[in-house]
């Protein structure tokens, strides 16, 4: 065991130079992150006003961003709806300055799980290489997939607006069933928890469908219209699918999907949005395009050196 | 680009990756497997321990560094891979600090006699990449042993490597470390030592060790001063200067600046500006010539105004004209624009007319970068050119560069307010639109940033009634900025305005006896001064919490840039208002107000009111308020506090 203290600022400050922890700081964080997260409910209940952010996947330097836009923690408050490794350059430190950004403003900041919030998928995507390539071995991969078991899988802002990565569930169409579902495991290939993952909205067919994805299912307007009456819900806040604008709003405003990668896979052209929810449950979405280290196609080799633009 | 996965119901997806044999047994002590792999075939597994050194020498007691880890690491000299040595010399500074800590007179002894000869040795090694590391870690080493221990450690060292007649690159590198450790051992012991040295290796039959002394004596002069450089080391670079190899005279146009600016200002005249002009009239190697006009703004810089003959100026000017020059070279354009501020500043305006030319070619050149350049400059040209030369020569330029690339325009707009203050106040109105079409360009929130930094400045340019009607509503956009760090600067830039019109109040009050015209103006006037003060004052109980937020951040800044007393009457009891806010994100940001700026304030030594809010702020239910309503001071001793507690905790469970 170790006798040293995790200094959360002092680490908060090296990742935000984009500098990764040492392998026995990553332990030492992602053990205090399951202490944490281990008392959190499936369903984390939230106060308005908050800041939403969808899929960042990596994508380090647009994160900054976001908390340039957004405001820092502690002066705002965050909910991340998953999907934060992956696909990036940087999924190390994404997750790494998340992970201590929690553990030092618990009440600040909450975390979902997404679908590549898991041991399979961060293995095709990226996160398992990256982890490999920077530490020399796949410990902190196997730290972080071990504490993705323990993130919350929905959020509910102010009894009113229910969030969550994908969507909905024909197996479970209350929130209630959601409360009690087993989150402590991988994200298994079907049932329930892996459809909050998985699924997304399709304008064009009522009902649930299989989804072409190969887990979880679309689901229609009706289902939706369904899900926040049984529940008693205003609106759904979810991830999961690139917009170009950053966002989209479905069925007469009863959805809305916030795309927060910017640039995504640093190709893809499109915007980015956050969206802030502020105290009377007004939604606006705060739209922003790829950071300029981000647009840099490699990552960048020290940013904090500034080069002079002049000589006197 | 969304995510398929091809999920079977039989093999249960991909395997998750075994025990590759690449892993390290992570279940052994840190000791056991320092031990265990630095045996290890593998060269990752040799590196991976030799990077935990330090953690461990950082971890154990002394007694573990000296009798296990000091024997690993005198094996690991010789280790077969270059990558291991290098790893090595890196580390060896780190576990030196952890000797010097904890090893007492034994840690030290064991210093001079096994790890520093270790450096030492590596500092030779036949791998340049080992050499380079070797030397930062030389470096600092020389930091860590004791001044008077240096003359019977580093010294004979150094020497050895100087008068080693069999190894010339073994010479190359004691040109190197001359360089390098100058700096460390000082100027008495560079002066007695080292400058012999120099000597010695500037006449190397050798033209690589003369190449490496002459590139390397930048620190050196920088040590010893202007008299000893001028006297003894100025003749060694004027003959290496002669060299007749063109690799050893290019690396003496790379140090002329340097030189130049610790020679006397009669030997720079004298006998540097004919170094330079040798170099590129008579020197036969494009490298050398361009070295020489690379350096040429620089060297221009290290003189006196007056002494810049207008031949040398000349010679900066013609750099960039393709027919002038023997070897053209497009970037001797980038260096020309970039060090174009200095060299005018240099030669004062009363040179423009030499250089005026140039600055057109320049500010019209083709390569963006070098417009990028001269766009962040050219509000220091102006300064030093004045309104009237600005007004005629440089307007157009500005203008020019506000419709350019926004690589290009940044530049001009980060420095915005410092070049309208170098126009004629009637000038500056025109660009009020222009500041306008930055504020409400939504999609570029890094270009409403530098507006918003400027806010002070701004405000102070023109006239009060323009300021109110114009400039006010500017601050009171970026304030309700959807950008977070655009409000953030915002706030701080309030007071001035608050201030001016404070300032006229006080004016009016005092004038309102004797004088009655203007009245209908000064109506109007007074009415927006209201306007602008309510609107400032109504953040405090905005519906929007970031309003509210900005109303605290704001007074963090008004405390120390409106007067006291309007302050405490007009601006205190709104913020102190906020003490009870719904939003805890608000109550956060009082608290840091107050703990770490309010209560700092003299006046507020003894106020009540402020230390009650601090004190029902410490009782706030939500932590992070709490938490900040601690100055600094009290913050460090809860983390302090916070750890001895973990400390003991775990220590109990390990007991």
């Amino acid at each position: 065991m170790s006798t040293t203290t995790l200094n959360l600022d002092h680490c908060i400050e090296k990742l935000q130079k984009c500098e990764i922890l040492s392998e026995s700081t990553i332990k030492e964080i992602t053990d205090r992150m399951k202490e944490l997260l281990i008392n959190e409910t499936n369903v984390q209940s939230i106060k308005a006003p908050v800041t939403v952010v969808g899929d960042v996947h990596g994508q380090f330097y647009d994160v900054l961003e976001i908390f340039k836009i957004g405001g820092k923690c502690p002066d705002t408050n965050y909910l991340f709806l998953g999907d934060y490794v992956d696909r990036g350059y940087h999924s190390v430190e994404t997750i790494s300055l998340l992970s201590c950004l929690k553990l030092r403003y618990p009440s600040r900041i909450t975390l979902l799980r997404g679908n590549h919030e898991s041991r399979q998928i961060t293995q095709v995507y990226g996160f398992y290489g990256e982890c490999s390539r920077k530490y020399g071995n796949a410990n902190v991969w196997r730290y972080f997939t071990e504490m993705f078991d323990y993130l919350p899988v929905a959020a509910i802002i102010d009894d009113s607006i229910y969030c969550v990565h994908g969507g909905l569930s024909p197996s479970a169409l209350s929130i209630d069933q959601i409360r009690v579902l087993d989150r402590f495991q991988e994200v298994p290939h079907e049932g329930p928890l892996a459809d909050l993952m998985w699924s997304d909205p399709d304008p064009d067919r009522d009902g649930f469908v299989e989804s072409q994805r190969g887990a979880g299912y679309t689901f229609g307007q009706d289902t939706v219209a369904k899900f926040l009456k049984i529940n008693k819900m205003e609106h759904i806040l979810r991830a999961h699918q690139l917009c170009m604008d950053g966002y989209q709003v479905l069925f007469g405003g009863r959805l809305s999907t916030i795309w927060s990668a910017p640039n995504y896979s640093y190709r893809c052209g499109n915007m980015a949005s956050i969206m802030e929810v502020n105290e009377s449950l007004e939604r606006f979405f705060n739209t922003y395009s790829a950071a300029p280290e981000s647009l840099h196609n490699k990552p960048a080799q020290d940013t904090t050196k500034e080069l002079p633009d002049y000589f006197l | 680009m969304s995510d398929f996965i091809g999920y079977s119901d039989t093999s249960g997806g991909l395997n998750e990756p075994g025990e590759s044999d690449l892993e390290i047994d992570e279940s052994l002590s840190i000791i056991d497997k320092i031990q265990k792999y630095i045996k290890s075939d593998m060269v990752l597994h040799r590196l991976f321990v030799v990077r935990e050194f330090s953690e461990v020498a950082n971890e154990q007691p002394f007694s573990v560094l000296n009798f296990t880890l000091l024997p690993i690491i005198e094996e690991v000299v010789t280790d077969e891979e270059p990558v291991i040595r290098q790893g090595l010399v890196e580390q060896i500074p780190l576990v030196t600090k952890e000797f010097l800590r904890s090893g007492g007179d034994t840690g030290y002894a064991k210093i001079l006699h096994t790890l520093f000869p270790i450096v030492a040795q590596l500092a030779t090694d036949r791998n340049p990449q080992v050499r380079m590391s070797a030397v930062e870690s030389l470096q600092d080493m020389a930091k860590l042993i004791k001044h008077e221990d240096l003359e019977l450690h580093l010294i004979p060292f150094v020497r050895s490597l100087v008068n080693d007649s069999t190894e010339e690159e073994h010479r190359v590198q004691a040109a190197n470390l001359l360089h390098n450790l100058a700096p460390i051992i000082g100027e008495a012991m560079t002066k007695q030592i080292f400058l012999p040295f120099v000597l010695k290796l500037s006449g190397d039959p050798s033209f690589r060790v003369r190449k490496a002394i002459a590139a390397n004596l930048g620190n050196i002069c920088q040590t010893i001063g202007v008299e000893a450089t001028t006297e003894q080391l100025l003749p060694i670079f004027l003959s290496l200067s002669k060299d007749e190899i063109w690799s050893v005279r290019k690396g003496c146009a790379e140090v002329l600046v340097i030189l130049s600016q610790n020679v006397s200002p009669i030997e720079r005249y004298s006998k540097l500006i004919q170094v330079f002009e040798q170099f590129v009239v008579e020197d036969h190697s494009r490298w050398v010539n361009s070295a020489a006009f690379q350096n040429l703004g620089p060297f221009i810089a290290t003189f006196d105004g007056s002494q810049v003959t207008p031949k040398l100026l000349q010679y900066f000017t013609h750099m960039i004209l393709p027919d002038k020059n023997r070897f053209p070279e497009s970037d001797l354009v980038t260096h020309c624009a970039f060090n174009f501020p200095a060299v005018l500043l240099t030669v004062g305006s009363s040179r423009w007319s030499e250089l005026s030319e140039t600055y057109s070619n320049l500010v019209s050149d083709t390569t963006w970068r070098v417009r990028r350049s001269l766009s962040h400059s050219l509000h220091e040209i102006a300064k030093i050119l004045g309104p009237a030369e600005t007004k005629s020569s440089l307007v157009p330029t500005f203008n020019l560069f506000l419709q350019d690339l926004d690589e290009v325009k940044v530049g001009v707009i980060k420095h915005f307010a410092d070049f309208l203050e170098c126009l004629d106040p009637q000038l500056r109105d025109h660009y009020i639109p222009t500041l306008n079409s930055f504020v409400n360009d939504p999609n570029k929130w890094r270009f409403r940033k530098l507006i918003s930094k400027q806010l002070e400045k701004l405000c102070s340019l023109f006239s009060l009634k323009t300021t109110l009607t114009q400039i006010a509503p500017i601050i009171i956009s970026l304030l309700t900025d959807h950008v977070s760090k655009v409000r953030n600067y915002a706030a701080s830039g309030v007071g001035t305005l608050i201030q001016l019109i404070q300032n006229h109040n006080n004016n009016n009050n005092n004038n309102n006896n004797n004088n009655n015209n203007n009245n209908t103006t000064e109506d109007d006037i007074s009415s927006i001064k209201d306007d602008i003060l309510s609107t400032l004052k109504s953040f405090a109980t905005d519906n929007s919490y970031t309003n509210r937020q900005g109303y605290a951040r704001m007074t963090y800044y008004l405390v120390n840039q409106i007067d006291a007393e309007l302050f405490d009457q007009q601006f205190l009891p709104l913020f102190l208002d906020l003490v009870d806010d719904q939003v805890p994100n608000v109550r956060l940001v009082v608290a840091d107000v107050l703990s770490t700026k309010l209560s700092t304030i003299d006046r507020f030594e003894n106020n009540e009111q402020i230390q009650a809010a601090i004190y029902k702020l410490k009782q706030d239910k939500d932590l992070d308020v709490s938490f900040l309503s601690n100055n600094n001071e009290e913050r460090e001793k809860i983390f302090k506090q916070a750890s001895t507690k973990n400390n003991t905790l775990e220590n109990n469970q390990e007991s």
